[in-house]
């Protein structure tokens, strides 16, 4: 792990082809700092008269372009570790640095602004908005951004996914498979450092599962996008570069 | 976001949200629609009753003395009121004799009442005369006109000759009804109508007459009671001898009608106000729910890079645009308020369609209906910052805390902002700040009961009780349970619709009382104390009641507590409090009784308990004007004879009882032998007026008779109207409420389908699914109902007996059962909204 820890040196974060018309927020990134990076993160939860700790000591970064997977059975404190490292959860100890940026000193304005266009995130159970249609929760992250072709790329990210034909439709109308590339699309338009996926195959029969993880590690080739992946399956688990195994909240091993 | 993204969103979010989105609607529409009926209906009233209170005065303003009327007094009028219409007046008695050809014969006389007109009279209101005519046009040098009473004791008739004053006048008509005669006590004589140059003709303008100079003002544009109030300071103001002027305006002119306006408008504030509030009540409710029912999306929002505060504008813009339709519809149908109260009852309001939609109501609404609305919806949504965005990995995300300077933030806003709109309803900046710490306080206790309600249930396990009792009282402590704010709600919603009825019912009845039913139609002046068992006779032979007659002896204050009246004009009263210096120099009237009039109530000292012999009764505001205290002397001079009078007693008086009502009274046996006259007022049938006056005039001749029926009645008519306003507001007002109540319970409940569908797959039949909520609804609708009642109870008191100024003793049933509507709503409506979820197969709900 101590590997990880490396003084960095910096170096503006490269702005993209101009074809690829894409807002840019260029600061100043360190060339070899982790995309996201925590260190001794521990949540306890306090349930009644005990206090029940869900994440103990957990050090980890993840490079950029880098994917990872975080395997373990269910209670072992993965989807609580996915979300303290997005600034969604507070650690009770610890800190989380997404892009060089400290978490735990930022209030929740500035963990929201973080997020924006930083983190991309796909759920097991989808979290579409339900009241928007396909083309239109594609475009929120794209519009809160500033951007101003966020229509053209929520359109090209919909068709990327094999959903041309569903901009109009509305969640209530799409299967679980179509919802999930649809926040596949979602999670991927605003170009991010990091995709964070939460058992994103939980919902979904095997075949349609698979053809969803197809999608998500091809995008994630196109842009370079970082991973973390939370599963209880070892088989999807395999896809990612590395593999961290949690049990009872502690992170046990680290493989490649 | 962009602008066209946001509109479809929020489009988007209606649409799915149906439902709350017309209630909140519904909310803000009422409440507002009470504000703008109230504000139109008010103006509409207003214009009526001031015509009227107009046509009692015959002008606008009155100025009066005793002496001719100061030279500087038109320039004064000049600079203050350049536009008036002037008329002058001149009132003074004469004697009146039939000229007769017949020699030998005294000429039937009498002492009649002369009011000599010089310009257009009267300036508002008519005479009714017979022949058909105004006085311009019948009043000429040679001719008058004369009150039938005249014409009956004199035995003349139109076109006869009068002697008066030494010159002859033609009778022109006879004056049937004159709206501007309303001080009996003052009456001398039957009235004959004179033109000035008439008054030159004869020799009355010698020395010796006592002659009333009056300036009559009509003003241009209507203004209320507080400008023409600037105007009589700033025209006393332009002249020298200021003191000796009295001005009235015509808002003093009938104490019975400008109490009734008065208080009338006072309540249809808090009826408006009241309304306003519930509306903003079921606004918060229904964005809380609303809010509740989204909080997953609330949670992606935050997960996509929304701030809470970017979130809760969101909402805010929501909530503002919904209540700017609601403040539309409730503008639109608050405004047609005077057209339909018309068209319902038309003779009690006939200008309806010019009353309707003013554009003052109509803004006032609108602003009023908007602000309350979004400052309801502030505190509830600063729930937005309570949603954790880890909730969308974990349903049992622990919710995050609000940060404090958000929440006093909006708290303080809500309060102020429901300051401001109360000091604007209510035009006082007491009754406002006291409205708003009334509903802190009734608040505050509904949140401490609720609160220990909560304590109390969590000790529930250890007691014994039956399972379905345990269940439902414990899952009112569960979390996100919303029973807090649930009592809270239901509970400031009963305050104010049991205020409401309360209120209502006291002051209807009190109108009702008002009204003239007992009060007299006829009035007799002049009646000497040796006559009275005749007159009295006479009534009672045309089958009169209610007969009332007091005696009068006209005096003057010479001193008060060792002070005399000189030095107290010049020391204790300041120059510019001129009411009152003209109330130490004008003539007094006093008079006896052994028992206390129906009308009057002592509220200091007692009456003729003292053993001295001179004891002295006075109205309270007079004492207070004369600066006379319990206890002190005060010397009369009664027609030359010093008369000391110890005060021992205070009264208060209820003028609106069209009762013969007396400043001082002395008591009986103090002023034995002084020279005075009796008044009398009796209740007789329309029938008998005449044969009255016949007999009266035939055998008394110098008793004067005044028919006073006509301006009874329009005074009367009136105050019906007030009392059919006040019923109509309050009952509308009320169910108005009734239904935001039943709404605001129902936004609450609606998140129960998840729990009743797992009720049924744990296999309990709807039957006790039903008996568990019941339980629960039944205590929250008791501890709010209760709590709201007492506090209504408490408001009703303190608006009758402060505000109103009357005695206040709210209706115990009234507040039991808003204690049982409470209740009653409560279980009803909770088990209503449940019910779609109760006839719903389970799974569909679970697997959404």
């Amino acid at each position: 792990m101590d590997a990880n820890r490396v003084s960095p040196t910096f170096e503006p974060k490269p702005c993209p082809p101009a074809s690829r018309a894409v807002p840019c927020t260029p600061y100043p990134v360190p060339m070899t700092a982790p995309r996201v990076a925590c260190q001794g993160l521990t949540k306890t939860l306090r349930s009644g008269s005990h206090d029940l700790t869900v994440v103990k000591d957990v050090d980890l970064a993840v490079q950029p372009a880098e994917s990872l997977a975080i395997l373990g059975p269910s209670g072992s404190g993965k989807s609580t570790l996915l979300g303290l490292l997005a600034g969604l959860d507070r650690p009770t100890r610890g800190t989380v640095q997404v892009d060089g940026q400290e978490l735990t000193t930022m209030n929740e304005d500035e963990l929201a602004r973080l997020r924006r266009g930083t983190l991309g995130f796909v759920f097991q159970s989808f979290q579409l908005l339900t009241n928007l249609t396909a083309l239109e929760n594609v475009r929120v992250p794209l519009e809160l951004m500033g951007f101003q072709g966020a229509a053209a790329r929520a359109t090209e990210l919909l068709g990327q996914v094999g959903l041309a034909e569903r901009l109009t439709h509305y969640p209530s109308q799409l299967s679980g498979g179509e919802m999930q590339r649809v926040a596949l699309a979602r999670a991927f338009g605003p170009r991010p450092s990091l995709i964070l996926a939460d058992e994103p195959t939980g919902n979904l029969d095997a075949e349609t599962g698979e053809r969803v993880l197809d999608l998500l590690f091809d995008l994630r080739q196109d842009e370079g996008t970082s991973l973390v992946l939370v599963t209880h399956d070892a088989a999807l688990a395999q896809r990612a570069e590395r593999r961290l195994h949690m049990a009872a909240g502690e992170a046990v091993r680290l493989e490649q | 976001m962009k602008r066209a993204g946001l509109v479809t969103f929020l489009i988007r979010e209606t649409r799915g949200a149906l439902g709350r989105a017309s209630f909140l609607v519904v909310c803000v529409a009422i409440g507002v629609a009470a504000v703008v009926t109230v504000a139109s209906l008010s103006s509409a009233v207003r214009a009526e009753l001031r015509s009227n209170s107009r046509q009692l005065l015959a002008a606008d303003l009155s100025i009066e003395s005793r002496q001719p009327l100061p030279d500087d007094l038109g320039a004064a009028i000049d600079a203050a009121a350049p536009d008036a219409e002037r008329t002058h007046v001149r009132e003074m008695a004469s004697m009146v004799a039939l000229a007769t050809d017949e020699e030998g014969t005294a000429p039937r006389s009498r002492l009649a009442e002369l009011k000599v007109v010089e310009g257009r009279f009267p300036l508002h209101g008519e005479l009714i005369l017979e022949p058909a005519g105004t006085l311009s046009n019948l009043l000429t040098p040679e001719t008058v006109v004369c009150a039938p009473d005249l014409l009956d004791t004199l035995g003349a008739s139109i076109g006869d000759t009068l002697d008066i004053g030494g010159a002859g006048f033609r009778i022109a008509a006879e004056v049937l009804e004159e709206p501007d005669r309303m001080e009996f006590g003052l009456v001398l004589g039957p009235r004959v109508f004179m033109s000035q140059a008439g008054l030159e003709r004869t020799s009355l303008l010698g020395v010796g007459n006592r002659v009333k100079y009056r300036m009559l003002l009509r003003v241009t544009g209507n203004p209320e009671r507080g400008a023409l109030e600037d105007l009589e300071d700033e025209i006393e103001a332009g002249v020298a001898s200021a003191e000796r002027l009295r001005t009235i305006n015509h808002f003093q002119a009938q104490p019975g009608v400008r109490r009734g306006l008065e208080r009338f408008t006072s309540y249809l504030g808090l009826v408006a106000l009241l309304s306003l509030a519930l509306g903003g009540i079921g606004v918060a409710q229904v964005v809380r729910a609303w809010l509740g029912a989204r909080t997953r999306e609330v949670a992606v929002w935050r997960c996509l890079g929304l701030t809470p505060g970017e979130i809760l504008r969101l909402f805010l813009l929501h909530a503002l645009l919904l209540a700017g339709l609601g403040s539309v519809l409730g503008a639109a149908v608050g405004g047609a308020a005077p057209l339909i109260a018309s068209l319902a009852a038309p003779d009690l309001f006939p200008n309806g369609l010019e009353h309707s939609w003013p554009p003052g109501a109509v803004a006032r609404g609108l602003v009023l209906g908007m602000g309350v609305a979004l400052l309801f919806a502030l505190p509830a949504l600063t729930a937005v910052w309570r949603v954790p965005p880890a909730l969308v990995l974990r349903a049992d995300a622990v919710p995050l805390a609000p940060p404090r300077s958000i929440q006093l933030a909006s708290l303080t806003v809500l309060l102020a902002g429901l300051t401001l709109s109360a000091w604007w309803q209510s035009e006082r900046k007491l009754y406002a700040v006291g409205f708003v710490v009334g509903l802190l306080v009734v608040g505050g206790a509904l949140y401490l009961g609720a609160r220990g309600l909560l304590a109390l249930v969590a000790r529930v396990p250890r007691m014994q009780l039956p399972p379905a009792l345990t269940h439902s009282l414990a899952a009112l402590a569960r979390p996100g349970a919303g029973t807090i704010g649930a009592v809270v709600a239901l509970g400031l919603g009963t305050l104010v619709v049991t205020t409401l009825a309360l209120v209502e019912s006291e002051l209807a009845e009190r109108l009702d009382e008002a009204l003239p039913d007992t009060a007299p139609s006829v009035f007799m002046v002049d009646i000497q104390p040796d006559q009275w068992p005749g007159v009295e006779g006479e009534l009672e032979a045309v089958g009169a009641d209610n007969i009332a007659s007091l005696p009068v002896v006209m005096a003057r204050l010479s001193a008060i507590d060792g002070a005399s009246v000189d030095e107290l004009l010049d020391e204790r009263l300041p120059s510019g409090d001129r009411r009152s210096r003209w109330r130490l120099t004008r003539e007094q009237r006093l008079t006896w009784f052994t028992e206390l009039p129906e009308s009057n109530r002592i509220i200091a000292g007692a009456l003729w308990q003292d053993p001295r012999p001179n004891e002295l009764s006075l109205e309270e505001n007079f004492a207070a004007e004369i600066g006379a205290k319990l206890g002190d002397t005060i010397t009369f001079d009664v027609q030359g004879i010093p008369v000391e009078l110890v005060v021992t007693s205070l009264r208060q008086i209820e003028w609106e009882s069209f009762a013969i009502n007396f400043f001082l009274a002395v008591e009986p046996g103090a002023l034995e032998g002084a020279p005075g006259m009796r008044l009398a007022a009796a209740r007789i049938a329309p029938e008998a007026e005449s044969t009255l006056q016949d007999n009266v005039v035939a055998a008394y001749p110098n008793v004067t008779l005044l028919r006073v029926r006509p301006i009874l009645e329009k005074v009367g008519a009136l105050l019906a109207r007030i009392a059919f306003a006040v019923r109509v507001l309050g009952g509308f007002a009320i169910v108005a409420g009734l239904f935001i109540l039943a709404g605001t319970v129902t936004a609450a409940n609606l998140r129960r389908q998840r729990e009743v569908a797992l009720w049924k797959t744990l296999g309990l039949t709807r039957a006790t699914i039903v008996r568990l909520f019941a339980v629960e609804f039944l205590t929250v609708g008791l501890l709010a109902g209760a709590l709201g009642s007492i506090g209504a109870y408490g408001f009703a008191w303190a608006f009758v007996e402060l505000v109103l100024e009357l005695e206040s003793s709210p209706s115990l049933l009234i507040v039991a059962t808003g204690l049982g509507i409470a209740t009653f709503l409560s279980v009803l409506a909770g088990l209503a909204a449940s019910a779609h979820a109760l006839s719903t197969p389970p799974g569909r709900v679970l697997r959404s």
